[in-house]
């Protein structure tokens, strides 16, 4: 009965297209090209996954060395072709601000590792990424406090009937005790820097967390310090000053400072890669100066961004209160009385004369032959070899401010873009100088014995002759402690994007930012005859001005809130006089 | 007589054994025992009937089956048509009972005759038309709902059709179809049935043979000529189709065999393109003249480049000036040029002409009482007008629809097609089509045929002819199977399993293009580099899965009570994958993946299941009092299991007056019908995939450098995961009213309807704080109204046929609540509140500045603070604007809504006649209510960018001192001018209202007599017929009025007018 069979069949798969509906799997169905949440979370290794994107969220040379909220173009140091608004305070409220939203995306995905992480049947397999998820989430709230001051702490995974949508700001108070909450729960369960594998290679650290935590509460126990805030600024001080020696202590990192590369130890870390980017051949491994870095490689992950072009001697207009923050090699600021050995104006190349080494190294005095990526070293003998492959022998700095920058412009044979340097997220001598500052702004004094354990290590690096900063030098030459401290700092860490958030907690912005923009001294020296067409104006010491009217008020201490969040939630408020 | 019965009994005990012992038997089995049962009973009878059944063409048919009347006595006609009969005694009266499947069953009289020619007519559909409705048919006169229908007859003689769309623009009440692109393979047929429900763009779902289809655009796969019919469910009634009915429900049914015998049809047709409407470019005296007034305007004076080069062009027109030879005729400009060309060359000339197409259907099909098929094949050619380049689209079709009745209780339909289609466009055809084109004068290639290039401009030819072919094959697989079972005289079983499968490939190569001076000696550029060059591989698979069962009861009781119900359960699932490889840098003459540049790849893979009770209660009293209930209760895959399942249901009535006593035998009534419906119906737009659970997608090594090299890292989307999203439930309403007047002479249809979607999904913004973006959720509120109708006046005088008839579609809609949220642009916005979607927002047209006296006032009070790019620059022949809201200001608050794109109108005009074999018909179709503004501003703004052609439609309009009242204002080159002039006001927006000749027919019907002659041949049609023929439109811009607002890249690819020469042969 063929016919039956064939009804039967037809029967069947009718009622099996019936079945089907009961059957749960029928219409459960997970996604295919996309992950679902029950598939993940599985392994330690999906945590690993998941955390491996918090490392696309670290500052690189974009963040620092081009226009951005730490940039030095935001600061006192640099000016440009055009002002910045950020730097002359002419800033507005944006409709939306990435920088808001971005943060609290992060945060987001940031919280939704900690919330899996609970239910995780095997806790100790995960509790490095765990710990690396509070390193991001605090790393992130320093951004927010840096930016906005108070902003609203969101610890877990928000509904959109959450409170926190609406909730009024929490204080800064609230969201540096968080920020340093996050910090303490990480580094226990984070590894030493020599317990982290090749494999691991760019991970963060113990050391690095606790860096970081310096830097956190060095800054806003100075903020508090200098708004009327001691107790507060006390008590965070400790923690930096603690932190800090922390990571002193660990053994883990030392300043980079090979003898085979003399005075320009520091021009060299800045650009060393694993080819031959310096004259003593030295490798990545041989820097243990770096904490933390967003790592690059020529073919693995160039750094993208045309940086040596940038940087050798072209957009960044260096300012003159910068060059004049050298010390003389006698340890004296060429303004000082007792400073007989600064050389003066008169020649393009006289005020570099016996000078902080890093200054030479730093800046570009001029009738000197410089290399860069497409002028490639060929020997590193400065032979005739070399030479013949500079990119200049006499450099002319006669235009933008006549002061020029070659921090981070390459000296090997790479294309343009392919550059293959760390970017220091943190670098110890950071580390050493917060630790100084640190403890003289939590005393009020420092000992000689705290200074030769920190500063005097970054000042005499590549100045070995220099003298030490001591109180019986500070006290011999009327110096101010605390201005030599900052001075240091500000040398140091130039184009690495520390200076305007630096003078925004020593609240010296509003002095120091309104001041006119100088470029070198022009009238009656040899500037004069040798740039003929430099038309900008001269201040009464002859210093060509850069930029001028510039103003700084209260406000300009944060940046104001996108104006479309606080339509989304009014109880955010706008910040103090925007 | 009792020897009689035994007889009888004895022979039916043996067709009894033989059908018992044989399982399968031929007809000619069939035949024989008939005939042996005659034989028995011609032992006791006299009296024989002989005779032969004939079509209405003459030709004889086999298979009829004849009875006589109140017997079990009956034959069947033979090969020839012949039958033979031996009446049974004690008929006094006998009458033959003749029936015949397509057929209209016929009673003959035999009365004294012994031999006879019995000629049966074939069933008209009109008479007892059955509409598919879902699960089901339906009576036409026992429908509730608003359900429209279109026959074969609406895709016949029509020439090539890329889709079967085309054919019913406007002519279906309620049923929107648009078109943007008449380039091959990619018309782009849209189509709404009573225009939008939602933000969420819905579209009609389309079930072909039972089985619902991915999309409405997998219609132009299909042989337009494959298709019986097509149901339109445009009210509630679509509730069976549940959460997928908000945008209504096409349900296309397939032709199956009809006529008994075996029946060989073949329809060709050869169609001529002519380019119609698009905008003509300036010829080089009409550009020429416009730039030198221009810049004169703008207080340029001689010495200035273009006009300079005007001069120039005008001076050398036909001719060049190469600069390798000659000095620059216009020193310390045009220094990257090595060459000035002026040929009188018109783009739209040079790229666009004419072009063919045909189109080749043949079927086989044949039918007897056990089993049927059909089998047709079709083959589509169609070439574009593109010039350069290759573009065109091939389409094969073939299709065998089989039934069979393997007993009295059980059938099969079987469904199986094959689509396949093959189309190539040049790979660059957006340089080609998506952007401005050059002044007139550079040519169309250089002297030796090399692709000519004058400075950074590339004549556009080239691209296509040089820039490489984008192939797409796409090859598609459809099975439907259905087994009906009648358990009952009144229960039916039915399973209909669907199965879709198809394969789109694209290989898509760019090659380097060299582009060289006039006279081929200089290279100028390569424009795509040869880095930059790449062949792209790409193929995606969908399957569609689908299995439905239901049982359907049919039942009358006492005479007058008629109940029909249906109830059944589905399961479809839908899986799709595709991935792409591209590389770059590759040899042309390569066609295959291989390249010396980088490769990509991607790749997207998901899919989707639904499951679902459906239903459908009928009844209704003596075809008097009507009503209906449709449901189904659906469950998503997409969805949550909480919030999975949801149900939707309709209810509709009907009273048919015209069955009322007092209207019964009424001679101006004929029909008179009140429906109303009332549903609630879901929409699957704008829902993703997964919902309710967090997705992550993986990046493979593009993370950070981390260890070795750069991570793969997992990442979370960026939208959050919704728990309570579910389908936005619409409501629709609609009342209708059928009538037929004047024995049906005049019929037709009005309907009302209105449609509410208080749940529309929405996208919401919270505070940043959340930190991801919310997913929509069902916040929006939406509604859509209209009124449609048809009208329709058939008679005859003598042997002339005529038809008059028309079709109208009024539907508009408004976003009552679309969360708060209603920034309103200048221009076109997609969603403003309050507004219809698509709205065109603009200034109010104040006229134009006459004198000076009149400019400087205007200014006076309108420069200082305005907001609408007004300058002191502006002239006496530039416009003016109202300040609409009074307030002094003339700036953004004054914008008035000026219209939707979408045209709220759309009609049609038919009439036809037929005499003596001739027969005539013509449709004009139209669409109202639309109002465009052109984003194109290089085409519609004269002079916007000198260095490019633009419409010719300013040409001796456009205002000087002695034509003030031209339509466009005076010439300039200055952006400034050109922005403020031609921004959005009810000046420069378009009117999109047309009426065109769309199709036009006149066929001759050869005379049965001569054409039985070929004793081959029983029906041969020739004919003629044309598309687009002819329009009036009050555009400006000179697109056609149907093109899209934006025209860019294939939309500017022209429309056309068609002439097609046809024939169908029947054998």
């Amino acid at each position: 009965m063929k016919n039956y069979k064939l009804i039967y069949t037809f029967f069947l798969i009718g009622f099996l297209s019936l079945g089907q509906l009961g059957c749960k799997k029928a219409l459960n169905l997970d996604p295919l090209d996309t992950i679902a949440d029950g598939n993940f979370w599985q392994s330690a290794n999906d945590f690993r996954l998941y955390a491996n994107q918090f490392y696309g969220w670290r500052r690189d040379f974009g963040s620092s060395v081009y226009d951005a909220i730490h940039s030095d173009m935001r600061s006192d140091i640099f000016t440009s072709a055009s002002p910045n608004v950020f730097s002359n305070g002419t800033n507005t409220i944006p409709a939306a601000d990435g920088t808001y939203t971005d943060a609290f995306k992060r945060v987001r995905i940031v919280n939704l590792l900690l919330s899996k992480a609970q239910s995780y049947s095997s806790p100790a397999e995960i509790t490095r990424y765990v710990a690396e998820a509070k390193f991001f989430r605090a790393y992130i709230y320093f951004e927010l406090l840096q930016v906005y001051g108070d902003v609203v702490i969101v610890n877990h995974l928000l509904d959109t009937d959450a409170p926190e949508l609406t909730a009024a700001r929490n204080s800064r108070t609230e969201v540096a005790d968080f920020i340093i909450a996050d910090l303490n729960a990480a580094i226990p369960d984070l590894p030493l820097q020599s317990a982290i594998s090749t494999a691991d290679a760019g991970r963060i650290s113990r050391g690095a967390a606790q860096s970081f935590l310096s830097r956190v509460a060095l800054y806003e126990g100075t903020w508090q310090k200098f708004r009327n805030n001691a107790d507060r600024g006390t008590s965070l001080l400790t923690i930096a000053a603690n932190a800090a020696k922390a990571v002193m202590t660990s053994g883990q990192y030392s300043l980079f400072k090979p003898a085979t590369l003399g005075d320009s130890a520091l021009k060299y870390l800045f650009i060393l890669e694993d080819a031959k980017s310096n004259p003593a051949s030295l490798k990545k491994s041989d820097n243990t100066e770096y904490i933390f870095t967003n790592r690059h490689d020529q073919t693995l992950a160039p750094i993208g961004l045309n940086i040596t072009h940038n940087c050798f001697a072209n957009i960044q207009y260096v300012t003159r209160k910068f060059a004049n923050l050298y010390l003389s090699q006698n340890g004296l600021p060429v303004d000082n009385a007792n400073n007989t050995s600064f050389q003066g104006y008169a020649t393009m190349t006289s005020e570099f004369s016996g000078r902080d080494n890093r200054m030479k190294y730093t800046l570009m005095p001029a009738n000197k032959a410089y290399w860069r990526e497409t002028n490639p070293r060929v020997t590193w003998l400065n032979d005739a070899a070399d030479l013949a492959s500079a990119s200049t022998t006499s450099f002319q700095p006669t235009y933008n401010s006549g002061y020029h920058n070659q921090k981070w412009a390459a000296e090997r044979s790479v294309p343009s873009r392919s550059e293959g340097y760390d970017y220091p997220i943190i670098r110890y001598a950071e580390v050493l100088l917060n630790y100084a500052e640190a403890v003289y702004e939590k005393d009020g004094s420092i000992s000689d014995a705290d200074l030769d354990i920190s500063l005097n290590l970054v000042r005499q690096r590549v100045n070995t002759s220099m003298p030490k900063l001591s109180n019986a030098f500070v006290a011999s030459n009327s110096l101010n402690m605390r201005t030599e401290i900052r001075r240091e700092r500000t040398v140091e860490l130039y184009n690495e994007g520390f200076r305007i958030d630096d003078l925004k907690r020593w609240k010296t912005a509003e002095t120091e930012m309104p001041q006119d923009m100088l470029g070198i001294k022009w009238t009656g020296t040899e500037f004069q005859t040798k740039w003929t067409n430099q038309t900008r104006a001269r201040n009464s010491e002859g210093a060509i001005i850069m930029e001028t009217n510039r103003t700084w008020t209260e406000k300009n201490y944060l940046y104001p809130l996108p104006a479309d969040q606080l339509k989304l939630n009014p109880n955010l408020k706008q910040n103090q006089g925007w | 007589m009792k020897k009689c019965f035994t007889n009888c009994y004895t022979a039916i005990s043996r067709i009894h054994d033989h059908l018992r012992k044989r399982r399968s038997f031929s007809l000619a089995v069939v035949l024989l025992l008939s005939l042996q049962l005659v034989s028995f009973w011609s032992v006791a009878q006299e009296k024989t009937i002989t005779g032969v059944i004939r079509d209405v063409s003459g030709l004889t048919l086999p298979g009829v089956s004849v009875k006589v009347k109140n017997t079990q006595v009956g034959a069947s006609t033979l090969g020839d048509g012949k039958f033979s009969i031996k009446l049974p005694s004690g008929q006094t009266n006998p009458v033959l009972v003749v029936s015949y499947v397509g057929y209209d069953s016929q009673e003959v009289t035999i009365g004294s005759q012994t031999n006879i020619t019995i000629t049966l007519k074939e069933t008209n559909k009109d008479l007892d038309e059955v509409v598919v409705v879902g699960y089901g048919t339906r009576k036409k006169e026992t429908l509730t709902g608003a359900i429209a229908t279109v026959s074969a007859k609406s895709f016949e003689d029509k020439g090539s059709l890329p889709s079967p769309l085309q054919a019913l623009q406007g002519q279906v009440p309620g049923v929107i179809i648009t078109r943007s692109s008449a380039a091959p393979g990619d018309e782009a047929w849209g189509v709404k049935l009573r225009g939008a429900v939602s933000v969420n763009a819905t579209e009609p779902l389309v079930v072909i043979d039972g089985v619902a289809a991915d999309s409405f655009r997998e219609l132009r796969l299909i042989n337009p000529s494959d298709i019986e019919n097509i149901s339109f469910l445009k009210d509630a009634s679509a509730a069976i189709y549940g959460s997928r009915a908000a945008g209504g429900v096409m349900l296309v049914t397939t032709k199956k065999a009809k006529l008994g015998r075996t029946t060989v049809e073949y329809g060709g047709s050869y169609t001529r393109k002519i380019v119609g409407l698009q905008p003509r470019l300036m010829s080089m005296d009409e550009w020429a003249s416009g730039v030198i007034d221009a810049r004169t305007n703008d207080g340029f004076l001689a010495d200035d480049v273009w006009i300079r080069y005007a001069q120039l062009a005008l001076q050398n027109k036909g001719g060049y000036v190469d600069l390798t030879k000659s000095g620059a005729p216009i020193s310390g400009a045009f220094t990257d040029v090595k060459d000035f060309v002026f040929l009188d060359n018109n783009w739209t000339d040079i790229l666009w002409g004419g072009a063919n197409s045909m189109q080749h259907d043949l079927s086989v099909s044949g039918r007897n009482e056990k089993s049927g098929y059909r089998l047709s094949l079709g083959y589509l050619d169609d070439d574009g007008t593109l010039r350069y380049g290759n573009n065109t689209n091939k389409r094969y079709n073939i299709r065998l629809n089989n039934n069979f009745n393997l007993s009295d209780k059980v059938s099969i339909e079987s469904v199986i097609a094959y689509n396949r289609q093959a189309q190539v466009s040049p790979t660059m055809l957006g340089n080609v089509l998506g952007q401005g084109y050059p002044q007139p004068g550079l040519p169309a290639e250089g002297l030796t045929g090399k692709p000519y290039a004058w400075g950074g401009q590339f004549t556009p030819a080239a691209f296509a002819q040089y820039g490489g072919d984008n192939k797409l094959k796409v090859s598609q697989l459809s099975i439907s199977e259905m087994l009906k079972y009648k358990i009952t005289q009144d229960l039916s079983f039915v399973t209909n399993l669907g199965y879709n499968t198809s394969y789109a490939g694209r290989d898509t190569q760019q090659n380097p293009i060299n582009w060289y001076n006039y006279t081929g000696t200089i290279l100028v550029q390569s424009n795509p580099t040869q880095a930059a060059s790449y062949f792209q591989k790409s193929g995606a698979t969908t399957d569609f899965y689908s299995a439905a069962a239901y049982l359907q009861y049919v039942k009358t009781i006492a005479k007058d009570h008629n109940l029909d119900i249906t109830a059944g359960a589905q399961y479809e699932r839908n899986e799709y994958d595709y991935s792409f490889t591209k590389i770059l840098d590759i040899n042309p003459s390569l066609n295959v993946l291989s390249g010396a540049g980088a490769t990509t790849t991607g790749k997207t893979k998901n899919h989707y299941a639904l499951g679902s009770y459906y239903g459908r209660a009928s009844y209704n009293y003596q075809s008097k009092y009507l009503f209906d209930f449709n449901g189904r209760y659906d469950g998503s895959s997409k969805f949550l299991p909480v919030n999975r399942w949801n149900f939707f249901y309709s209810f509709a009535g009907a009273w048919r007056l015209s069955q009322e006593d007092f209207l019964k035998g009424n001679s101006f009534i004929s029909e008179l019908k009140l429906r109303a419906s009332y549903g609630i119906v879901g929409n699957q737009a704008g829902i993703d995939l997964y919902d309710g659970q967090q997705l992550y997608s993986l990046a493979s090594a593009t993370g950070a450098y981390l260890g070795p090299g750069q991570v793969s890292y997992v990442s979370p989307s960026g939208t959050m995961v919704s728990y309570n999203r579910t389908w936005e439930r619409l409501q629709k309403y609609n009342v209708g009213l059928d009538f037929g007047f004047l024995k049906n002479r005049l019929t037709g249809y009005v309907e009302l309807f209105r449609h509410n979607n208080n749940n529309m999904l929405l996208a919401q913004t919270y505070s940043g704080t959340l930190g991801a973006n919310a997913p929509t959720s069902n916040i929006g509120k939406f509604r859509a109204q209209g009124a449609e109708g048809t009208i329709n006046w058939s008679d005859k005088i003598g042997e002339f046929n005529y038809h008059v008839g028309g079709v109208f579609t009024y539907a508009t809609n408004k976003l009552i609540d679309f969360g708060g949220a209603n920034v309103t642009n200048q221009g076109f916005n997609s969603a403003v509140q309050g507004n219809p979607l698509n709205s065109v927002f603009g200034l109010v047209y104040a006229g134009r500045i006459q004198s000076e006296a009149e400019r400087q006032a205007y200014l006076d009070k309108f420069n200082v603070g305005n907001g609408i790019g007004l300058s002191s620059a502006i002239r006496v022949g530039d416009n003016m604007y109202f300040d609409n809201n009074g307030d002094g200001k003339l700036n953004l608050n004054d914008l008035v809504y000026l219209g939707s794109d979408d045209p709220k109108i759309s009609y049609s005009f038919n009439l036809g006649a037929d005499w003596k074999g001739f027969d005539f018909s013509a449709i004009f179709q139209g669409a109202g209510k639309r109002t465009i503004f052109r984003d194109d501003v290089n085409w519609r703004q004269p002079f916007r960018s000198v260095y490019l052609n633009t419409s010719n439609q300013s040409v001796d309009n456009h205002w000087t001192p002695t034509n003030t009242d031209a339509h466009f204002p005076k010439y300039s080159t200055n952006g400034t001018i050109n922005s403020y002039n031609y921004q959005a006001s009810s000046w420069s927006v378009e009117n999109g209202a047309y009426l065109r000749l769309k199709n036009i027919i006149i066929g001759y019907t050869l005379p049965t007599d001569l054409i039985k002659k070929t004793k081959v041949l029983s029906r041969l049609r020739v004919y003629a017929s044309g598309t687009d023929l002819w329009e009036h439109t009050l555009i400006n811009d000179g697109w056609d009025p149907e093109a899209t607002r934006t025209v860019s890249v294939s939309q500017r690819y022209p429309f056309n007018r068609t002439l097609t020469f046809g024939l169908n042969a029947t054998f």
